[in-house]
């Protein structure tokens, strides 16, 4: 089991990442959850994750806005775009925007899974 | 007597008093004239507006004049707009034009009128063809509304994909955790029928997200503002058919390899034709692409640009047929049989064979419908020993048929003006 490691998920559509979760909290980790960017910088804010799962196509704030953010009040916090978007340029502009890694739906979570232990050093 | 009447003339110079000298002779020969001080404009225009040919004059220095040309050709690629370069005989700038392009040069100290006249030779056939401004206006109006249309689909067909691609994540984020157990054990049948929910999900997405992506929707092809420039009739221009043919190939040449097909063009002579190169190279595309579709692993596809081929019926000294040249491509598929042959360039007809084969059944009839746009045909035949071979006949540049017999690649004749060296 991980140790209590805090991953925000941010997706306007609530269900959308809910399997995400349900097997983040499977392996031990804390989840919360944002619908929007701004719920998500405040909450990144008063209670820093460990690690940010970001959908791109949000009302107000979108993923890439929301990214660059989180990235400027902490360097530190890995950050993965998922996106249902299908341009080639939307994974450019991700990684412009400052993120760690880029996936595209649907995706299968084990993979995701993989990936957020090898950000955090676990894997 | 010499008119320009609804021509549009793109005059590049960077000297403004040339600029006002020239725009009057041309305005006086009848020519609209758009005005660019530099490459960037004239670029910039050439994506907005049809012009029928460019004037380079008297630019301040050679390398200026070879700016503009560059510019030229890294725009318009396998196309060439009638270009006529006016530059003082002492600037020797007779050798700027490389083989195949439609580039003459003047003196500068010619009169107006032979200026007019070396634009005129340079339009060619063009010049007497060209439609009224008022026609070619309602025709850009026409032309911007269907070009608002297809973005309005192309958007609202984006918003589709990525909702739906929405969805299917959640279809295949929850059927990966019942698959991992994270439900509680599955039993063998169970675990199996959930792996193929994952499959069928994940395989919707990626035919939604190809479609979304696909060359159709390449926006520069459908809404670009280089589409918004194009007529009914298209930007015609001088198209060279086998760079075209070379572009296709070079851009499928991936798709064949994944299908495990062999895609090949034929050697040949450069040929030209007066047309779209956009509306071309899609003829070109759906008609290769789908020939890869439909030749089995292992098979070959060939792509062939050639004059026209005689029957014995027509004889060496038939006029429609040295008239033409031809785009070939032929596989080695199952073929078409021959009561299909007329129907299958159908709006939305799908054959037999098709069944288990992606497709809308619409590729064809765009080919059809751009390949008479252009004054063409489009047929199929047999191939010796199995497959489809796909024919389109398009007129041939004047220039090229008036060299009877002769079957070399030489470059469409330049106007020999009186500043040439």
């Amino acid at each position: 089991m991980k140790p209590d490691l805090h991953v925000l998920l941010v997706d306007d559509n609530p269900i959308a990442l809910e399997f995400l979760e349900a097997r983040l909290k499977a392996s031990g980790y804390r989840t919360t959850v944002a619908q929007n960017g701004e719920a998500a910088l405040e909450q990144v804010r008063r209670d820093p994750p460990a690690l940010v799962v970001l959908d791109i196509t949000m009302p107000e704030l979108n993923g890439y806005q929301t990214c660059r953010q989180i990235k400027l009040v902490s360097k530190e916090i890995p950050v993965i775009i998922v996106t249902a978007k299908t341009e080639k340029a939307d994974r450019f502009w991700a990684f412009q925007a400052g993120a760690d890694e880029f996936f595209n739906k649907p995706f299968d979570p084990s993979v995701v899974l993989q990936r957020i232990a090898q950000l955090l050093g676990k894997g | 007597m010499m008119s320009l009447r609804s021509v549009t003339v793109a005059l590049v110079t960077d000297q403004p008093s040339v600029a006002r000298a020239r725009e009057r002779a041309l305005q006086a020969g009848g020519a609209e004239v758009r005005n660019c001080a530099s490459p960037h404009e004239l670029v910039r225009l050439l994506t907005t507006e049809v012009v029928d040919a460019v004037v380079v004059a008297e630019m301040g220095s050679r390398p200026a004049m070879e700016a503009i040309l560059g510019a030229l050709r890294q725009e318009l690629r396998a196309q060439m707009l009638p270009t006529l370069v006016v530059a003082p005989r002492e600037a020797r700038v007779g050798d700027l034009a490389a083989p195949g392009e439609l580039v003459s040069v003047i003196d500068a100290a010619a009169p107006d009128v032979a200026l007019i006249l070396a634009v005129t030779r340079l339009l060619g056939p063009f010049a007497r063809e060209s439609e009224s401004v008022r026609e070619r206006q309602a025709l850009n109006e026409e032309l911007a509304h269907r070009t608002a249309a297809a973005e309005a689909v192309r958007k609202a067909t984006s918003v589709v994909v990525h909702d739906a691609g929405v969805f299917l994540g959640i279809v295949v984020g929850f059927a990966c955790n019942l698959r991992d157990a994270l439900a509680g054990p599955l039993t063998a049948a169970q675990s199996e029928h959930v792996h193929r929910i994952v499959d069928a999900a994940t395989s919707t997405a990626k035919l939604l997200s190809t479609h979304a992506t696909s060359e159709l929707f390449e926006p520069e092809i459908w809404t670009g503002p280089r589409a918004a420039a194009t007529t009914r009739f298209g930007r015609r221009m001088l198209v060279d058919l086998r760079v075209l043919a070379e572009q296709v190939v070079m851009l499928l040449s991936g798709t064949a390899h994944q299908a495990e097909v062999g895609l090949t063009l034929s050697p040949g002579d450069q040929l030209h034709v007066w047309g779209d190169a956009l509306q071309l190279k899609q003829v070109t595309l759906n008609l290769v692409s789908n020939a890869l579709k439909f030749t089995p692993r292992g098979g070959r596809v060939d792509v062939a640009v050639r004059r026209a081929h005689l029957t014995p019926a027509e004889g060496d000294d038939s006029l429609s047929a040295r008239r033409r040249v031809e785009l070939v491509v032929s596989d080695t598929g199952p073929g078409i049989p021959a009561l299909d042959r007329e129907r299958v360039f159908g709006h939305g007809v799908r054959l037999v064979r098709d069944a288990g084969i992606p497709g809308s059944g619409i590729g064809l009839s765009v080919v059809r419908e751009l390949v008479a746009l252009h004054e063409g045909t489009v047929r199929v035949d047999d191939v010796p020993g199995g497959g489809a071979m796909f024919v389109v006949a398009l007129p041939i540049d004047r220039r090229q048929r008036d060299e009877r017999g002769h079957t070399g690649s030489r470059p469409p004749s330049a106007y020999p003006g009186p500043g040439s060296p």
